[in-house]
């Protein structure tokens, strides 16, 4: 059926349209108001039974739509407007692709806010509950993530742009969590979450906290207590005690994580983007060359964060990228003050990402 | 999700993993009527381990004055709380424990302390269970009481914590049963912290990754036992390993205490976690209904049995008491021979033996020699 009103079609089962809610009219048949097709040998008397049932179906039909449109008059709210035309429709929930744009020019891997970045598409990730691995992430804070990808033919940089009212970028003390946000990429066939041992995925992950140890030095205990004295750390004689990156070697291992090379505790912070791979949940490691770069920035309740890496693989069980080709691609975004960490997480689908071959 | 074996409460129960006991589990008995709340213990660990930067709050081992004091903050009431009234059948737990009790998408009950918690270590210290008033001055003991409640990482049979962290980075040591944190491996997510009810986890805020309680394992891999047990001025602490009832050994201090005269009980055994630091009850408490919430139902037995011993009806209880802190190295073995109870090593050699009663010399009031009276003359 069509709607005289709004011009919508329909189902035949359906009395009113489903758009706009006006009361069906004339049904238009097939072929723009044509006569319906006969059998075969059909004479004229078949046509006037036809017509008969025509003005008949037509009566019950007026009946029907009167009545319809009488009870509801009385009983039902007017009906809504059609929702405006979008320019940025929200995509259908499914497979999202992205295409990564090649652009001749060095990639502005530390300026979310680059014209360049205009160049790219916009993907939009919806994103969804993880609640695939224990601790779940039940309710996402964060609807979706629009998501732009340039490369160089050296270079791939992902920008990530997605609403957070708190800018949480201190891990310090017990209940402080980072804002955060990873890329996901493996071969197509790199199972949705997190790659397995067969198909293992390469993720860069930017943090918060990190960016602001490499922007205002290491945060520690004067980040988040202002006001905290101590009398000295042994063997540290003195007052004030060094910073964690000017320890002398020997006393490293009063910081034990940072003595035994645990990546979340070094006070250096050479990038904010972390590159690592997984093999299943759980199984995060970093890779021994950190050559991942980026940058985030905040403003009016919305992150901006840029994230990106060379094309090739540097390590053993990286996922290397060519200009051409397609790969698996998933974004996540951790909000700290909802307390997202781990596996607390908003995530995407395994969406797809397209290298614009290079010219 | 997996059924394991806890004795503790008599029953299977659900765990994220399978049963995988360690080859031997490092255990210990505290007698909370001998603990003075020295905190000797406290310090000879925070100069031991946690004296760096980010360890400020931290104390692997406190001691608290119960009914009213807890670090951090009311630990023990609010996982109780959460788990809401539950009920034992005899020795039999019929309750759920905090893994059957986890709600959807989550490892166990848990939930994560703020900084603030941890600021009182000694909050409600010496606070008696009631306000003294006149009438309690007259009779002995008083109704008013409090005990002190010396607190580690309880190297539990089913960690709450390695069952909470997404990463495996939290693992049990099948040669001894020491629960730690991989240093390396941890990436500072604070499941641990939240799911721990003993609240025996802790974040490092200059590292930004968890850290707990070793149990001195240098020391225990060298048969020593750990600093807070050897330093104990009270000699509260005993310290070996402890067998499952099927298994225990009569000659075992620990295995004596905790399964042979079942006088030391776990620690809020309800929650499932099957920890290995066992507490004799204090005989004193008023209120039974307290100490059954925190040590489970076999206080009364418990009280029974050291009641007991200190009328000088049960020597042996009495000599692997006196063993308590006797020797720094780690007691395998004991045996009460005459009037001495003897401490044997692992590998069978005498390591201490200690008189069931101090030798008394009495020394004449007036020393001659300086022409001076004595004041002490025991």
């Amino acid at each position: 059926m069509r709607c005289p009103t709004c011009g919508e079609t329909w189902s035949e089962e359906r009395a009113m349209c489903p758009s706009c809610g006006a009361p069906a009219a004339d049904p238009t048949p097939v072929g723009g108001g044509e006569d319906p097709p006969q059998k075969a040998g059909g004479g004229a008397g078949d046509r006037r039974w036809f017509l008969r049932g025509l003005a008949l179906a037509g009566v019950g039909a007026a009946l029907g739509v009167g009545g319809y449109v009488a009870a509801r008059l009385l009983t039902r709210p007017p009906a809504p407007a059609p929702p405006p035309p979008t320019l940025t429709p929200t995509p259908p929930p499914g497979v999202v692709f992205l295409t990564a744009r090649f652009v001749p020019d060095p990639l502005p891997v530390e300026d979310p806010d680059a014209p360049l970045w205009d160049r790219g598409e916009e993907g939009r990730f919806p994103l969804q509950p993880q609640n695939v691995t224990p601790p779940f992430k039940a309710t996402p804070g964060v609807a979706s993530v629009a998501v732009r990808a340039l490369h160089n033919g050296r270079e791939i940089a992902f920008r990530m742009e997605w609403e957070d009212k708190d800018r949480d970028d201190l891990t310090v003390k017990v209940t402080q969590f980072r804002d955060a946000c990873a890329v996901l990429l493996g071969s197509p066939t790199a199972p949705w979450v997190m790659g397995s041992r067969e198909d293992p995925v390469t993720i860069l992950h930017w943090k918060a906290d990190w960016q602001r140890d490499r922007e205002q030095g290491f945060q520690e205990v004067k980040a988040a207590f202002p006001n905290a004295t101590f009398d000295f750390y042994p063997p540290l004689v003195g007052v004030p005690a060094p910073a964690p990156k000017d320890y002398p070697q020997e006393v490293r291992f009063y910081l034990p994580a940072l003595a035994v090379g645990n990546p979340l505790s070094q006070p250096e912070r050479p990038s904010p983007v972390e590159k690592v791979q997984a093999m299943g949940p759980g199984t995060v490691e970093p890779f021994p060359t950190q050559d991942a770069r980026g940058r985030g920035v905040w403003r009016d309740g919305r992150w901006r964060v840029v994230l990106a890496r060379a094309l090739a693989a540097r390590d053993k069980g990286e996922v290397a990228l060519a200009p051409g080709q397609t790969y698996a691609l998933a974004v996540a975004v951790w909000s700290g003050a909802a307390g997202d960490r781990g596996a607390r997480k908003a995530i995407s689908q395994m969406g797809r990402l397209h290298l614009e071959p290079t010219r | 999700m997996p059924k394991v074996y806890n004795w503790q409460i008599g029953r299977e129960m659900e765990y994220p993993f399978e049963a995988a006991r360690p080859r031997r589990q490092a255990a210990a008995v505290f007698d909370t009527n001998k603990c003075i709340a020295c905190q000797t213990c406290t310090m000879a660990c925070k100069t031991t381990w946690t004296s760096g930067r980010g360890q400020e709050y931290m104390f692997w081992n406190n001691v608290e004055t119960k009914p009213w004091g807890s670090y951090p903050l009311a630990w023990d009431v609010r996982v109780l709380e959460k788990l809401g009234v539950q009920r034992w059948e005899g020795d039999k737990y019929v309750g759920k424990t905090i893994f059957e009790a986890a709600p959807m998408g989550e490892k166990a009950l848990g939930y994560l302390p703020e900084d603030l918690d941890y600021a009182y270590p000694n909050r409600g210290e010496d606070e008696t269970s009631e306000s003294v008033t006149g009438r309690f001055y007259l009779r002995l003991p008083h109704d008013a009481w409090f005990f002190y409640l010396p607190r580690i990482c309880n190297h539990c049979t089913y960690p709450a914590c390695l069952a909470a962290c997404p990463r495996t980075a939290i693992y049990k040591r099948p040669e001894d049963g020491i629960v730690l944190v991989d240093q390396v491996r941890c990436r500072g997510y604070r499941e641990c912290i939240q799911d721990c009810p003993y609240k025996k986890v802790f974040y490092n805020h200059a590292t930004r990754v968890a850290e707990k309680c070793v149990l001195c394992y240098p020391a225990v891999e060298r048969g020593i036992q750990p600093r807070c047990m050897r330093t104990c001025i009270g000699k509260i602490r005993t310290f070996g390993f402890v067998n499952t009832p099927d298994k225990a050994d009569p000659e075992n201090p620990v295995d004596f205490l905790v399964h042979v005269r079942r006088v030391a009980l776990p620690l809020l055994p309800q929650l499932g976690l099957e920890p290995n630091v066992y507490y004799i009850p204090p005989v004193h408490v008023g209120n039974l209904a307290f100490l059954r919430m925190l040590f489970g139902p076999g206080v009364e037995r418990a009280i029974a049995a050291y009641r007991r011993a200190m009328a000088g009806e049960d020597p042996e209880l009495v000599g692997v008491l006196l063993l308590a802190v006797s020797t720094d190295r780690i007691v395998h073995k004991f045996s009460l021979r005459g009037d001495h109870v003897y401490g044997y090593g692992e590998d069978g050699s005498e390591l201490v033996r200690v008189p069931l009663k101090e030798p008394v010399q009495l020394r004449e009031f007036y020393d001659p020699l300086v022409g001076a009276y004595r004041y002490n003359i025991t």
